[in-house]
C-alpha cells in the first residue's frame, strides 16, 4: 500500500509539473497515510510523523469558507482541549493561502493546535474526493480525516451543506469510537 | 444542480448601459446583472464574518468617464442549520448598479467599459475558491448636434 501511495504522488507530481488535471488519489477508510511534511504557520516544519502514536484529526480548512469559520471556535473547545490530553492531536491544513491571510483568522478563533500551509494545494489532491465538476482543491476544504495511531484512515467526512454540523458531533463521535479501541 | 463547467466563473453575467447611447457632457447608468445558479450563493458586499469574502465590482479607468460608486442590493440574511452565524448572501438574480458620467468633450464613436467582479460563493455540496470575472459594457457616444 505504501509503495502504491509513494507511486500516486509521483504521477500527481507529474501531471502537476506538466500543466494536466492531476488524479485524484483519495485515501480510502484503511488506507495507511504516509509521511507528510509541510510548512507550518509559525514558519517550522510540520511532519506526520511526528505524531504516529497518538489519534490524529486532519481538517482542510481556508479562511474564506463560511463553514470552516463556522466550525472554527468548536475544533478549538469541543476536539481539541477536550481530547488532547486524551492523545488526541489536532492539525489543520490550510489549502491555497498565504500565512499572513491564515495567521488572523487562527487568532481570531484562538487555534492552539498546529496549523500546516498546503500553499500549492498539491497535498489537497491526494485527500480530496471526486466531485463531478470540482477541482480537488476546492472539494477537499472542510475534509476531515480520523488517523489512527499507526497512522490509517479510520474516518473520513467531506463537506456535505446538507448535513453540516459546525459542532463536529459526528467527529467526536468518530474519534471515541477510535480512542475505544485504542 | 448540474457540475459546473468552471468553478473559477461560474455566475453568469451581463453589462450594458442605460441609455446605451450618451452624448458627451451626459449621465447614465451602468447596469451588471449576475445570475447566480439555483442552489447556489455568494457572500454579499458586507459579509457577516471578517474573513468572508465581500462582493466587489470595480472597473478599470477610462478617460473622460467616471464610473461609481457601485450601488449593491440589499444583502439577504441567510440561517442555516448548522452554524449559529447568520450569513448575509446573495442569491437568485443580482441587479449591481453605478452612476455614469461622460465628460464634455468626449469624442463620439463606440466605447467599451471594462470591470470585474470578485465574489465567493458557496453551491450545495461546496465552497467555492474566490473568483474574479470580467464584464464588460458598450457606450456608444453619440456625435455633437449641429
Amino acid at each position: 500500500m505504501q509503495r502504491a501511495r509513494e507511486i500516486e504522488h509521483r504521477a500527481i507530481e507529474s501531471a502537476i509539473a506538466a500543466g494536466h488535471a492531476a488524479p485524484v488519489a483519495t485515501y480510502e477508510v484503511g488506507d495507511e497515510v504516509p509521511d507528510l511534511v509541510l510548512p507550518t504557520l509559525d514558519g517550522g516544519v510540520g511532519r506526520l510523523a511526528d505524531y504516529r502514536g497518538k489519534v490524529v484529526l486532519l481538517v482542510f480548512t481556508a479562511t474564506w469558507c463560511p463553514y470552516c469559520g463556522a466550525e472554527a471556535p468548536f475544533l478549538e473547545q469541543e476536539i481539541w482541549q477536550r481530547y488532547r490530553e486524551r492523545g488526541v492531536q489536532v492539525i489543520v491544513i490550510d489549502v491555497k493561502e498565504p500565512p499572513e491571510v491564515m495567521r488572523p483568522f487562527r487568532d481570531r478563533y484562538g487555534w492552539t493546535f498546529p496549523v500546516w500551509l498546503d500553499r500549492t494545494g498539491e497535498l489537497g489532491l491526494t485527500f480530496a474526493p471526486q466531485k463531478e465538476g470540482l477541482p480537488p482543491e476546492v472539494a477537499v476544504i472542510n475534509a476531515h480525516f480520523i488517523l489512527d495511531a499507526g497512522g490509517r484512515v479510520r474516518y473520513r467526512e467531506y463537506l456535505n451543506m446538507e448535513r453540516f454540523d459546525a459542532r463536529a458531533r459526528t467527529v467526536i463521535a468518530e474519534l471515541e469510537k477510535v480512542l475505544e479501541d485504542a | 444542480m448540474n457540475a459546473l463547467a468552471d468553478t473559477s466563473r461560474w455566475l453568469a453575467l451581463s453589462a450594458r448601459v442605460e441609455p446605451a447611447q450618451l452624448a458627451a457632457g451626459q449621465r447614465g447608468r451602468l447596469v451588471v446583472e449576475v445570475e447566480i445558479p439555483e442552489g447556489c450563493h455568494i457572500e454579499a458586499h458586507a459579509p457577516a464574518e471578517p474573513f468572508l469574502v465581500p462582493t466587489e465590482l470595480g472597473f478599470e479607468p477610462a478617460d473622460g468617464l467616471v464610473i461609481g460608486p457601485v450601488e449593491y442590493p440589499p444583502a439577504e440574511a441567510r440561517q442555516f442549520d448548522w452554524s449559529a452565524m447568520v450569513l448575509r448572501v446573495y442569491r437568485g438574480t443580482l441587479r449591481l448598479e453605478a452612476p455614469l458620467a461622460l465628460a464634455a468633450g468626449a469624442a463620439p464613436g463606440s466605447r467599451r467599459i471594462r470591470g470585474r467582479l470578485r465574489y465567493q460563493g458557496c453551491t450545495p455540496t461546496a465552497c467555492l475558491m474566490p473568483s474574479t470575472q470580467p464584464v464588460e459594457a458598450v457606450l456608444e457616444v453619440a456625435p455633437p448636434r449641429p
